[in-house]
């Protein structure tokens, strides 16, 4: 991880709730498109991330299911978001932009008497 | 894909969720490793380097079942209270049986044997039973534990036959123990004879009804 681990743990539901809210996707899909997306930014632990689906899988926030991959002999376990889960999101969202307007005031305001 | 078999072998004991909820757990992983495996080749790996690292991208299974054992709370629950249930089930019955042995075992016809009060047996049966359960579906995770209690009816039943002895107890399952084993001796065999019962079904349950999980998909 590129970053404080920390910090990566307490956002990492909501950033998997994202993801989620756009597609149904599987753990790998959902390493790759998370990395991607943030330009290797975040880096979450191959064994951290299915944990953090079957966490939000008992919460009731997805739902897991399996589904034949047209490329592999495998079948995939693609995890689809429930309408509890878009709650969730919703909420979180609100309360991610209200701390990071709070935060940016502060530092910017730290940064202007600077 | 058996390079994997050792790792995921690691994760299947390590979590008591249920033959099923491990089996299926073990097949996302398999199948996110072989994903991993694909892409560490395609960038340039050799097979072996590839393996090693899709492994170690994974995590630590000392690391990992913890974490994965707190996200499957609901399973793991479930899976104590099905193996409670078996013990509560399968324990009393046995202790009859284990009784009715004992008894006869000591010179005591059959017809007599099955004279003896037996509900306060079939209580201790239910007791013992479900202790067992409880200790086989978690003994994977908590191995002290799982020892503990075995290693604790001995001597939990010891205390017993000595309250007894003493006069502290009234009339209760044991009192059968006491009539059959009036020695120290007697009774030191009575309860090594109980431990071994006890450990004897504890494995039966673990060996024949929560067999570890086999992988739904084969390894190729």
């Amino acid at each position: 991880m590129g970053h404080d681990a920390q910090l990566l743990k307490g956002t990492a539901k909501l950033l998997a709730l994202r993801l989620l809210a756009r597609e149904p996707m599987y753990g790998y899909q959902m390493l790759q498109h998370l990395e991607a997306q943030s330009e290797g930014y975040f880096q979450l632990g191959d064994g951290a991330l299915y944990s953090l689906l079957h966490e939000v899988e008992q919460e009731g926030l997805a739902r897991g299911a399996w589904a034949e991959a047209a490329d592999r002999p495998h079948r995939r376990r693609y995890y689809h978001l429930t309408a509890k889960g878009r709650r969730e999101l919703a909420k979180r969202r609100e309360d991610w932009e209200g701390f990071s307007r709070a935060m940016a005031m502060i530092l910017e305001a730290h940064h202007a008497r600077v | 894909m058996h390079e994997f078999e050792a790792y995921l072998e690691q994760l299947r004991t390590g979590l008591p969720v249920g033959p099923r909820r491990a089996a299926e757990i073990c097949q996302e992983v398999q199948s996110h490793l072989e994903a991993r495996l694909l892409q560490y080749e395609s960038s340039g790996l050799s097979h072996d380097e590839a393996v090693a690292k899709a492994i170690a991208s994974f995590g630590d299974p000392k690391e990992v079942v913890p974490m994965l054992l707190r996200a499957n709370a609901q399973h793991h629950r479930a899976q104590a209270l099905r193996s409670l249930g078996l013990g509560l089930l399968l324990g009393p019955p046995l202790w009859y049986l284990v009784g009715l042995a004992w008894l006869m075992a000591r010179g005591t016809p059959l017809a007599q044997a099955l004279t003896y009060s037996w509900p306060e047996a079939l209580l201790t049966g239910a007791i013992f039973g479900g202790l067992a359960g409880v200790a086989i579906g978690q003994w994977r995770a908590r191995l002290r534990w799982f020892l503990a209690v075995v290693l604790a009816v001995p001597v939990a039943l010891l205390a017993l036959w000595f309250s007894l002895r003493l006069g502290f107890g009234a009339e209760t399952a044991m009192t059968t123990v006491r009539d059959a084993a009036p020695g120290l001796r007697d009774a030191l065999v009575a309860s090594v004879g109980l431990a071994v019962t006890f450990v004897v079904l504890a494995w039966a349950i673990h060996r024949f009804v929560l067999r570890p999980a086999k992988p739904l998909v084969p390894s190729q």
